[in-house]
């Protein structure tokens, strides 16, 4: 996991392949602190107001990126221009987080994570649409929980719907055939 | 790498306040305008003259509506020779309808960003040029803006063109300090999604992003239009080898470009100002004090050092190669 990312994965934040927990941005007027509570997130969150002090608009906890999301667009909607966003959770809800934010208008420069755990993705299928959320690595399998299907974890995040690509991984393969065994690649 | 130039002619001219001058330019041959990104230019061949040893190549925001141009307008301030201009705006000046104009074709450095969800246009003199033409095309599609222009009293170009696009969001004023005051108040309550965009004299534009970043502005929210470096230092005289050849002297007053193109080398080259890029240079290993004067390069790309704009930038000792 610590070895550097090949060049070509460029949608994937560094973040989602170890955890990292970014400073805070002291450019910022006002900073809203989104916390999906995972375990570590309270520490996260503790360091982050220490940090900032009076300059936190806002602290709000949610039990998943989702009920986060609505939060998050209200938040925005209540402030303005010179605000920060910053998100602690697991790298799965901080990326679903971080694309609704884009979709807000925020730029990539006002949002910090706070990522303590990274070994759960999201994987949006190309066949059927359906988002399966799983522990899974870049360049592995997981199964469609909308079609059934094998799909491989494509290096490559949509930014603003936080999921990776997954499409089946024996798609050029004729009917019948099967994957054949390959060594573990060593990333260099 | 250059595109093609354009054979155009002046269709009319106008004189808006004084000083200032709009012309529209259509093509020579009568047929239609290429489309352009709003906040474009065109960078018009000002051809040698009585004050103009060797010709200019200048640029101007084009302020018409951007889409099927019936011609391509331009507004020209005009700087005389003896006030420090370089004589393009004069030679501007002196067009009348019918004169030939060759220009290169509309180029775009300063395009309104298109998932904003609000735009803050913030202009000074003929720096409302540019946003004009964000204006026409934000109008058409129903975006959201507001406008802060400062001119002189009595000389407020196209006043009534940002009245009729934007309406009661704009807020003309000739006080300077009055229009910074009110820009930092604005500053605070633009909406989430919002981008600025600024466009005048280099003073007032650091003011703009000096009071932005007071604000807690991101960088990537502003968004900046120069009109070129203002007079520069003519800077310490140093050493060039090119390709490594035999060393060539830089005297002060005279810059990298210049003493490259006496020496007989060919470097691409376009505004001579330090803005459009063209004249990049790579800097080879060896070279030091490099000394960044243009407005091209990221700030990354100067503490790098491996290129560096010919026609402003200086250095202490200079290896390149053409």
């Amino acid at each position: 996991m610590s070895a550097p990312a090949p060049p070509q994965w460029t949608s994937v934040p560094g973040w989602t392949r170890a955890p990292v927990i970014e400073d805070v941005d002291p450019a910022g007027a006002a900073h809203v602190v989104l916390e999906v509570v995972a375990p570590g997130t309270a520490a996260v969150v503790a360091r982050w107001c220490a940090a900032l002090d009076e300059r936190v608009l806002a602290v709000h906890r949610a039990p998943d990126a989702e009920t986060a999301a609505g939060l998050l667009a209200d938040a925005m909607a209540a402030t303005h221009v010179g605000v920060r966003l910053l998100l602690a959770g697991e790298a799965e809800a901080c990326l679903v987080l971080r694309a609704a934010a884009l979709r807000l208008g925020l730029v990539e420069e006002e949002v910090r994570v706070g990522v303590v755990a990274v070994s759960r993705r999201r994987v949006r299928c190309a066949h059927c649409a359906a988002t399966t959320t799983a522990a899974a690595d870049l360049d592995g399998t997981v199964g469609c929980v909308g079609c059934g299907r094998e799909l491989l974890v494509y290096p490559h995040v949509s930014r603003l719907q936080g999921t990776h690509l997954g499409f089946q991984v024996d798609a050029e393969l004729p009917d019948g055939q099967v994957l054949p065994e390959v060594a573990e690649e060593v990333s260099a | 790498m250059s595109a093609r130039p354009l054979d155009l002619v002046v269709a009319e001219v106008t004189d808006l306040v004084p000083g200032v001058r709009a012309l529209a330019l259509a093509a020579a041959d009568g047929t239609a305008l290429p489309s352009y990104t709003p906040g474009s230019h065109l960078v018009l061949q000002v051809p040698p003259g009585a004050e103009r040893p060797r010709g200019l190549a200048n640029a101007y925001s084009l302020t018409g509506d951007n889409l099927h141009p019936e011609a391509y307008r331009i507004s020209v301030l005009r700087r005389d020779p003896a006030d420090g201009g370089a004589g393009g705006s004069a030679w501007v000046h002196t067009l009348a309808v019918g004169d030939p104009v060759t220009s290169l074709p509309p180029r775009s450095a300063f395009a309104p960003v298109q998932p904003a969800r609000r735009h803050l246009l913030v202009s000074a003199g003929i720096g409302v040029t540019p946003l004009l033409s964000h204006l026409r095309s934000h109008a058409r599609w129903g975006r959201d803006v507001e406008v802060l222009h400062l001119a002189r009293p009595g000389r407020v170009a196209h006043e009534q063109d940002l009245r009729a696009l934007a309406g009661d969001a704009v807020t003309v004023l000739t006080d300077r300090a009055a229009l910074l005051d009110l820009l930092a108040a604005r500053l605070r309550v633009q909406p989430v999604g919002t981008h600025l965009y600024t466009c005048g004299p280099a003073g007032f534009m650091d003011a703009v992003v000096a009071a932005a970043t007071t604000a807690g502005w991101p960088t990537g929210r502003v968004h900046l239009e120069h009109f070129g470096l203002e007079a520069l230092d003519p800077g310490e005289p140093f050493t060039v080898r090119v390709d490594g050849g035999e060393p060539l002297r830089v005297p002060s007053g005279t810059s990298l470009l210049e003493a490259l193109e006496q020496a007989g080398h060919t470097v691409a080259n376009l505004c001579r100002q330090g803005v459009c890029g063209e004249c990049r240079l790579s800097v080879a290993p060896g070279s030091t004090g490099l000394v960044h004067r243009d407005l091209f390069l990221s700030d990354d790309d100067k503490v790098a050092g491996e290129s560096l704009m010919a026609c402003v930038s200086r250095a202490e000792y200079l290896e390149v190669s053409l």
